[in-house]
């Protein structure tokens, strides 16, 4: 009997920590959404509004017909350019905001770091295509298509197609592959979108 | 010991076990919340196959690389204008390009394809707010890399190490001629003067066409001049009125002299 009663216990014991620790985690997950989530609309409902450290992206996103990269650019620096990609798709969901003005004066700076996009008539007529395509803030990015990629003097002009939850959109971008000393640095350059 | 506590000790050691185990997989969870969302975000982003925290990093940390994004953004567009054949004057300096005279064509001229291949940094330093950034640029189907150096502050480049212009109006008269040191652009390295001469004789004026015609004095040394505006003659016939932009290789010269129908003068 005391076998019995000294097993019920430490099961019980058991029980209550399994439970307490998966209750735990309820409650930690939820927070990191919460702050993202809250972050999102943050930015979509107050043009004031900075946007924060990556919040938006997790890995890489899968880009098709890639490959066509490698006529230009060495195999590191195709995944370079994947990582840069996978930022500028992942953001550019962002620029769909209600107060086009208010934003880009308030995320000038952010907004070039990750989009390569430094005018507010260029941001202005993103904001434009965005909102033609349903695109909004929380749109996630699903993969990116490679469309065209070709030299130009010293550059790179590419075409993409991203894919967002209901919708796509064509972008153009330009990649500059710059010397400073011996240090080579690849840069995306938001050159503007493609109503089809 | 009792053989009706051997399970139940058995059983509790078990728990223990397990609790400890909980305890240390949760801790790690505990510090990325009290760290905030970038720690978690970044937790997720080494989890995934492909980790772009690197990229991340230079993106959002790295000021090396987003002021260069920045800066080269400027000097992208240009060197797309002159491959195009159509510089967009709205990214220049609109009081460099005043103070200059430099339309599209004027811009264009050092380029002789059209065609900028490549260009790479040399260096890059702030100065008065801004930055100047020396570069080397080729053209297809020249080995020969040319030096150039521009100057990016606030929205908007010069494609000159262009600092600011300084308004002076320092006049200087005689029965034959009017001469008005109106203004200068400073430069990194240089300065150009704006001087105004009108021809009040009745006859034609001559300015000296050598080199210290126009000469700038700074501690014992003299500085030659260069003339930036259009190459027009250094005769100014009778009544006539013109605007010469004078460049001498230095900076806030003591003195600016010209020597003009043989005479040398003080002007600024």
């Amino acid at each position: 009997m005391k076998n019995i009663l000294g097993v019920i216990l430490i099961v019980a014991l058991l029980g209550i920590s399994v439970l307490g620790f998966i209750d735990n985690r309820d409650n930690k997950e939820p927070v990191l959404a919460e702050v993202a989530d809250v972050e999102v609309e943050e930015i979509t409902d107050y043009g004031d509004i900075r946007i924060e450290s990556d919040t938006r992206v997790g890995t890489v996103v899968d880009v098709e017909d890639l490959d066509k990269v490698l006529k230009y650019l060495d195999p590191h620096e195709k995944q370079n350019y994947q990582d840069l990609l996978t930022v500028y798709a992942s953001y550019l969901p962002l620029c769909a905001t209600d107060k086009p003005s208010d934003f880009f004066s308030s995320n000038i700076k952010l907004i070039g770091n990750y989009l390569g996009l430094y005018s507010i008539e260029e941001f202005t007529s993103l904001n434009d295509l965005l909102k033609s395509k349903d695109i909004t803030p929380s749109s996630k990015v699903s993969k990116v298509q490679l469309v065209n990629i070709h030299q130009s003097g010293a550059f790179l002009e590419a075409t993409v197609r991203i894919f967002y939850d209901k919708a796509y959109i064509t972008m153009s971008h330009v990649l500059d592959y710059l010397y400073v000393g011996n240090e080579a640095y690849l840069f995306l350059y938001h050159k503007g979108g493609m109503v089809e | 010991m009792k053989n009706s506590i051997k399970l139940p000790l058995f059983l509790l050691t078990v728990v223990i076990l397990i609790l400890g185990y909980i305890y240390i997989f949760n801790s790690d969870k505990v510090v990325i919340e009290e760290n905030g969302l970038i720690q978690a975000t970044l937790s997720q982003v080494q989890n995934s196959n492909i980790d772009i925290s690197e990229t991340l990093f230079r993106i959002e940390e790295d000021k090396d690389y987003y002021l260069l994004k920045d800066l080269n953004f400027y000097l992208s567009s240009y060197y797309e204008g002159v491959n195009s054949g159509d510089i967009n004057m709205e990214l220049l300096n609109s009081e460099y390009v005043e103070f200059m005279r430099l339309d599209k064509d004027e811009i264009l001229k050092p380029y002789s394809k059209f065609n900028v291949v490549a260009y790479d940094v040399i260096s890059y330093e702030r100065i008065n707010g801004g930055y100047v950034i020396h570069l080397h640029f080729r053209e297809s189907g020249d080995d020969k890399r040319y030096l150039k150096s521009f100057s990016i502050s606030g929205r908007s480049m010069s494609d000159r190490p262009f600092i600011r212009v300084e308004e002076i109006f320092r006049v200087t008269e005689s029965s034959d001629y009017s001469i008005n040191v109106t203004k200068k652009a400073v430069f990194s390295d240089y300065e150009i003067y704006q001087i105004d001469i009108e021809n009040l004789s009745e006859g034609s004026i001559y300015i000296d066409g050598g080199m210290f015609g126009f000469n700038a004095i700074k501690g014992e040394n003299k500085y030659y001049h260069t003339l930036e505006s259009t190459k027009l003659p250094y005769e100014l016939v009778k009544g006539e009125k013109r605007s010469f932009l004078i460049r001498f290789d230095c900076l806030n010269p003591e003195m600016i002299q010209i020597i003009i129908d043989g005479e040398e003068i003080r002007i600024y």
